[in-house]
């Protein structure tokens, strides 16, 4: 863990200099939307990435804790008209338990690694599938409106507002993974990630320590979800409840490098804008070439740089080894 | 001597085979307790239950006087019992250093203590020039050095040492020896059991020697009663590996 160079907290602070600098320049609204997404995924895949780098445990089910966030936000708004903040304070508490529940279910009784992985497909597919048949409530497969009259209230454009939401609480779970990562706890999920055995014979409660992990990450997620569900202002369960949501995460976050706190942002923050803009450039006329064109993305970073495109930045850029 | 660890009827059974049959002994405070026998007699299953990686079908594991048997490992590593794996187990992936740190977290208030005290282990060990070296790429002897090295940072009351000999030259076997003992003898450790498969080592450093065969204790004694037991003798027989 030694330190030497250029931090990557300099780019960083660049990085957040151009950022909050982009709205003023009033760039066309479809680039404030690439920027916008590509920061969600960022925080998405950085709250992924405690779980699933940090302590090895791999969720392809995050979409659960979007989704999460996203309908019971929409649900308290839409169809109780009640107030945004019990939305995200009710979304984050499910999160947690739904996460203690899966998380406890798997840890205390061994399940651990693929069926670890398989679990949370599971518990994707059982809430996606849930959302589709309580119609009365979720509105089904047509999805449900999201009405945050706060945002509209406001003096500035709503976007702009939602882009400087993002944005913040991007710099958060950056900053928060970054502590983590030096602190005691982060030390504690590489033993977990690294071998269970050993790190029990160190004195570590895994299950605990698991647990953790598991929860802040899916408490994060939804409120991750939260945040989709305001920006879009209406969500579908294919948007944020699919597997291929729950890929979408991980894969992103596996591109940029998960086992380093700014790994899964530098994943996204690339991938992301490439993947829309090739969407839009190419989605139109040849369906399924930018897929194509992610995939072969995704086997060069494998090739190249198979810990995640972090490794090539550090190598040129900065010295802030992963560990030793 | 005062006792620190007392096991007492322990029987661990994998489907039909019994590991373990009926075991009662003890480990004294200020000892090396040498624990030796045939592949397969059931060595490495009783350090998993003294360090609560198995939960034992019958009997019992006193700690001071304290019932542990069903507490889960890393509750016996804060009562001070710490063992090393036979295979050993390096956090593969990270730095010898780092591999220290993580043991040596457990009792620092911090990380800057840790470290400390991780520098200090690793200059003990004659760890040093390895400290950045990623240890799946260590040989098979810094290895199992290493393991000792992080449950020192540990500072632990009881060290289970499973096999920290095997695989490892004579004259690394002589060093590691002479730094069991110093362990010992400068009350690092309060008590070692030492698991092994290296007789003539043990001998060398035990103050006790107990035997175990297809899981019953066949002996107990100084090394010198366990060497001219007729039993011991007869278990390994042919062997040639006898003193």
């Amino acid at each position: 863990m030694e330190k030497k160079g250029t931090s990557p907290l300099i780019f960083l602070f660049i990085a957040i200099l151009i950022a909050s600098i982009i709205p003023i320049l009033s760039p066309p609204y479809y680039v404030l939307h690439i920027v916008t997404v590509s920061l969600l995924f960022a925080y998405l895949c950085t709250s992924w990435a405690l779980v699933g780098g940090y302590a090895g445990q791999v969720s392809l089910g995050h979409s659960a804790f979007v989704g999460i966030g996203a309908y019971l936000t929409a649900i308290i708004l839409y169809r109780f008209k009640l107030s945004l903040l019990l939305g995200v304070s009710l979304g984050i508490l499910t999160a947690i338990g739904i996460a203690l529940v899966l998380g406890y279910a798997c840890f205390k009784f061994g399940v651990r690694g693929p069926y670890f992985t398989f679990s949370t497909m599971a518990l994707a597919e059982i809430l996606y599938m849930l959302v589709i048949s309580r119609r009365e409530i979720t509105g089904g497969a047509l999805g449900i409106v999201v009405p945050v009259e706060a945002l509209r209230k406001l003096p500035i454009n709503p976007k702009i507002a939602c882009y400087y939401i993002i944005l913040f609480m991007f710099l958060a779970v950056v900053f928060l993974a970054r502590k983590i990562q030096y602190s005691k706890l982060g030390y504690y999920l590489v033993a977990i990630r690294e071998d269970e055995e050993a790190a029990e014979a160190c004195g570590i409660n895994v299950l605990k320590y698991k647990l953790l992990a598991l929860c802040l990450s899916s408490a994060l997620t939804a409120l991750g979800g939260v945040f989709y569900a305001i920006y879009y202002g209406y969500i579908t369960p294919d948007g944020v409840l699919s597997l291929s949501l729950s890929f979408q995460i991980a894969t992103t976050s596996l591109v940029g490098g998960a086992k380093i706190w700014f790994g899964p942002a530098l994943g996204a923050l690339l991938v992301i804008p490439f993947t829309e803009i090739t969407r839009s450039l190419l989605g139109g006329t040849f369906i399924g070439v930018p897929l194509l064109l992610y995939g072969i993305l995704l086997v060069i970073v494998a090739r190249v740089a198979p810990n995640g495109i972090y490794e090539i930045f550090s190598k040129y850029f900065v010295k802030e080894e992963e560990r030793g | 001597m005062k006792e620190i660890i007392r096991v007492v009827n322990i029987t661990k059974k994998f489907g039909g085979l019994k590991a373990l049959n009926n075991v009662t002994t003890v480990l004294r405070r200020g000892e090396i307790l040498g624990l030796i026998g045939p592949n397969g007699s059931g060595k490495t299953t009783l350090i998993n239950v003294i360090s609560g990686f198995y939960k034992p079908d019958a009997g019992k594991v006193f700690f001071n006087g304290e019932d542990i048997t069903k507490l889960p490992p890393h509750k016996k590593v804060e009562k001070g019992i710490v063992r090393t794996f036979q295979l050993t187990k390096p956090f593969s992936n990270l730095s010898v250093f780092d591999n220290v740190m993580i043991g040596a977290l457990f009792k620092a208030k911090d990380l800057l203590k840790a470290r400390k005290k991780t520098i200090e282990i690793l200059k003990e060990l004659k760890l040093e020039k390895y400290s950045n070296m990623i240890s799946k790429e260590l040989p098979t002897g810094i290895k199992k050095r290493l393991e000792i090295a992080r449950a020192l940072a540990m500072e632990p009351k009881v060290l289970l040492l499973d096999e920290a000999l095997a695989g490892l030259t004579s004259a690394e076997i002589d060093e590691m020896l002479s730094l069991i003992r110093s362990l010992r003898d400068e009350k690092r450790v309060h008590s070692i059991l030492i698991v092994e498969h290296v007789i003539k080592a043990v001998m060398k450093i035990a103050d006790r020697i107990i035997v175990l065969s297809s899981g019953e204790l066949i002996a107990e004694g100084s090394p010198k009663e366990v060497a001219n037991n007729s039993l011991v003798r007869e278990v390994y027989l042919g062997k040639g590996e006898f003193v």
